[in-house]
């Protein structure tokens, strides 16, 4: 175990987590430029609403009837999986064993049941897919938009990102998050996405680019994905200029007003199928437009701070003169927090942003690794896929040194056995019930379902210092 | 004490008008006194995101771009893996993932007057990128390179997805400014999306880090040294094990003298580049996204 963790922490010395922009390249900074050419924007392709598949009724396990309503004698969208991908019903019963709520103490339970599911799936599938908007025929099964809907979040469930911006899972919102001047680790990550780098990272890419990103729109310990689907910059009025001076230092300070929106993924039909938005259709207004169930949004305000004149039409539309951005800024509801309680607080500004770039398979398990990426192209494309590969199942045995001696567990094993495979992006599976742990080795069944090289194998694990041997 | 521009007598003018906002004051309480403390630093400090003088002393050619052997060389990229998705805990570990694999191809080095005054690649639209001081001095080059991500350049095209981005185009000045990245988005089976992003004189970010490799600034802290030491704490024996297994067996470290350069930019990102004496492009670099090492350079 010291061996494999000294490679992996040596790795990743000098590499911490992400604040402020984290992995978005900004390449504007310019405030005058961005908001007079991106005052509001939308992603190109507009994401669509969906189903966040709760954990509760065992996410993509869940029965449904053709019209994608929950039904007890229905099929599930990974039982429809199952019929083009060769009959085997892996996917299903790893869904089943992995996306629920059993087996867990009371507290995380309640958590599982009260938000836990598929939110990031669907949120990256409504950004990087088509929205499926209706039924097909495929080896002589009709595959519902439920069908499909719920088996692209079950693929995207994991994917490579972008992010910025951390979640404290852990701890609920509470007097801490006024403690501007004493921060603890929570206080920073329900802060740490701060008002530049919310509108940096909303101008270059939804506004430049016109890709889709995603936030976290619950600020405080539960997460919420939703993708954006637009923003709008309100005019910036006289009144929100001052000029701040410090000694014979000075600079001007700009409250900003947004409006963002977002595609729905609560109480909406799993076979539902999107409206459309148009982001130029929206209000300068604060109040939030009369939107359908398909999509949300909230209005949000903070200040920018400038290292020259800041100086706007008399609409406000267009910003005449304005200095290099210098500072964090701050939301108002920051500075106002003590006026506010913390479920106000909870839905304010995003806790964090990312953007998806590629589906995969990460170590926490969350990526399914029965699902196969070209099987369901083909559904999309409505064709019958290739035979799939055979399956290979490897006990990998280990001398118990790698591990943690006698602390070794079922899951500390898997863990550690993951690190490395998830290292080559291979797709796998491992049971804790197929582990098996004594003095002289620790065996540690693998599932590949798209089959691996073994020699290949037994080479990356040499090179991590954990030479094997297949049983 | 801090003073403000805004009249009281205005002030007393409009108390009670209700489309009246009073000054805003950084001293109201101490979330805005901590951001007033931010910007006074950030007033105080002066990042320019502008190339390292330093690689004048390392003898670095930038018109040796195109006398690199055979006239393309790749890049092996290591993407930074959060676990962010996990549901249960406050995740922070961050990962290598699997090596992904980006040719980076010279398409021209030549005066910066040709492109901006002269036609030269005018199907790029070189004089929109280029800045026009530049065509004054006939002594300054230019190129433009493409870097494109090799995975999504041999699949079907069936496989691509909304906003894959394909490749990149810079515009790049013989200082190794970039003064303009074109973005090729994948949009449909039939069309893609470019989108052309002319950065700024002062700049945060080096507008690299899209891929494949991150270049120094002036800011940057330069530090001459043989560079497989740096080098090999960065690569560890999996990373080493993946290159030489699926791009180039007989890889190793760069066994060269160098600078590794180091800095940090105002929005929080960190960069280390390592550079060998006399070669054209970096030997590797790391930054928020990923740890990257280019193949070794021959320059004819």
């Amino acid at each position: 175990m010291k061996n494999l963790f000294a490679v992996i922490l040596l790795t990743l010395s000098g590499a911490s987590f992400a604040q402020d922009t984290g992995q978005f390249e900004i390449t504007k900074t310019n405030f005058k430029d961005l908001y007079n050419t991106y005052r509001f924007a939308a992603p190109k392709a507009v994401p669509w609403a969906g189903n966040f598949f709760p954990y509760a009724d065992r996410g993509t396990a869940v029965k449904l009837d053709p019209a994608g309503d929950k039904k007890s004698g229905g099929r599930s969208p990974m039982e429809s999986y199952a019929l083009i991908s060769g009959g085997s019903t892996e996917a299903e019963d790893w869904e089943k064993e992995t996306h629920g709520c059993d087996g867990y103490d009371a507290a995380t339970k309640k958590a599982c049941k009260a938000w836990w599911g598929h939110c990031n799936g669907w949120a990256a599938a409504g950004i990087k897919e088509k929205e499926p908007r209706a039924s097909r025929m495929i080896r002589g099964h009709e595959f519902s938009v439920a069908d499909q809907k719920g088996i692209l979040s079950e693929l995207w469930l994991s994917s490579y990102s972008i992010n910025a911006g951390i979640t404290d899972k852990d701890v609920k919102t509470g007097p801490w998050v006024h403690e501007h001047d004493k921060p603890t680790e929570s206080y920073n990550s329900f802060w740490d996405v701060s008002p530049r780098s919310f509108f940096l990272i909303f101008t270059n890419y939804v506004g430049a680019l016109k890709t889709g990103i995603v936030i976290d729109r619950f600020t405080g310990d539960e997460v919420w994905n939703q993708p954006i689907v637009g923003y709008r910059l309100l005019p910036i009025r006289q009144g929100d200029i001052d000029e701040v001076r410090d000694g014979n230092r000075k600079y001007w300070s700009v409250k900003v007003r947004i409006k963002i929106y977002w595609a729905n993924d609560v109480d909406i039909r799993h076979g539902h199928i999107s409206k459309g938005f148009d982001i130029a259709k929206m209000k300068d207004s604060e109040d939030l437009d009369s939107l359908s169930a398909d999509y949300d949004g909230r209005y949000l305000a903070f200040r920018l701070n400038f290292d020259s004149k800041v100086t706007v039409s008399s609409d406000g539309k267009k910003v005449l003169t304005a200095g290099k951005m210098v500072g964090d800024g701050i939301w108002e509801h920051q500075e106002n927090s003590r006026d506010l309680s913390y479920d106000d607080l909870n839905h304010t500004h995003p806790d964090f942003i990312w953007l998806p770039t590629q589906s995969f398979q990460d170590v926490n398990g969350y990526g399914n690794p029965h699902i196969n990426p070209a099987v369901v192209q083909k559904m999309i494309d409505g064709k019958e896929s290739a035979p799939a590969k055979e399956p290979v199942q490897l006990r990998l045995s280990f001398a118990p040194r790698y591990f943690e001696g006698a602390a070794t567990t079922p899951e500390s094993a898997k863990k550690i056995v993951q690190s490395v495979i998830r290292r080559d992006g291979i797709k796998h599976s491992i049971y804790l019930k197929d582990i098996e742990i004594s003095r002289n080795k620790v065996v540690v069944v693998v599932r590949f379902p798209l089959g691996v090289d073994s020699g290949s194998l037994v080479k990356l694990f040499n090179a991590a210092g954990m030479p094997l041997k297949l049983e | 004490m801090k003073t403000y521009n805004k009249a009281w007598m205005v002030l007393l003018l409009l108390q009670g008008c209700a489309t009246f906002t009073s000054p805003w004051s950084p001293q109201k309480n101490s979330a805005t006194k901590q951001s007033h403390q931010e910007v006074m630093k950030e007033l105080d400090s002066n990042f320019h995101r502008e190339p390292a003088s330093a690689l004048n002393e390392l003898n670095v050619d930038f018109t040796d771009l195109r006398k690199v052997s055979p006239g393309k060389f790749e890049v092996y990229l290591f993407p930074k893996v959060s676990s962010q998705t996990s549901k249960e805990s406050l995740h922070k570990d961050i990962y290598l993932g699997p090596p992904k694999v980006f040719e980076v191809s010279i398409q021209v080095v030549g005066h910066c007057r040709q492109f901006i005054s002269e036609g030269l690649f005018s199907k790029y639209k070189p004089s929109e990128a280029f800045p026009k001081e530049l065509g004054s001095d006939s002594q300054r080059f230019c190129a433009i390179m493409e870097i494109s991500d090799k995975r999504l350049s041999n699949i079907d095209k069936a496989l691509l997805k909304q906003d894959d981005q394909l490749s990149v185009r810079l515009f790049i000045d013989d200082s190794y400014r970039i003064h303009a990245v074109d973005h090729i988005l994948f949009e449909t089976r039939n069309k893609n999306r470019l989108v052309r992003r002319v950065s700024e004189q002062e700049t945060f970010t080096s507008g690299l880090s899209f891929f494949p490799m991150d270049l120094p600034t002036s800011a940057s802290v330069s530090r001459k040294t043989e560079l497989e030491s740096h080098f090999s704490k960065k690569l560890d024996p999996i990373a080493k094990h993946q290159i030489q297994k699926r791009y180039s067996s007989s890889f190793s470290a760069p066994r060269c003298e160098g600078v590794v350069f180091t800095s940090k930019d105002p929005l929080g990102g960190n960069s280390e580049v390592g550079w060998c004496r006399g070669i054209p492009w970096p030997s590797y670099s790391e930054n928020r996204r990923f740890f990257s090492v280019t193949q070794p350079l021959r320059v004819r």
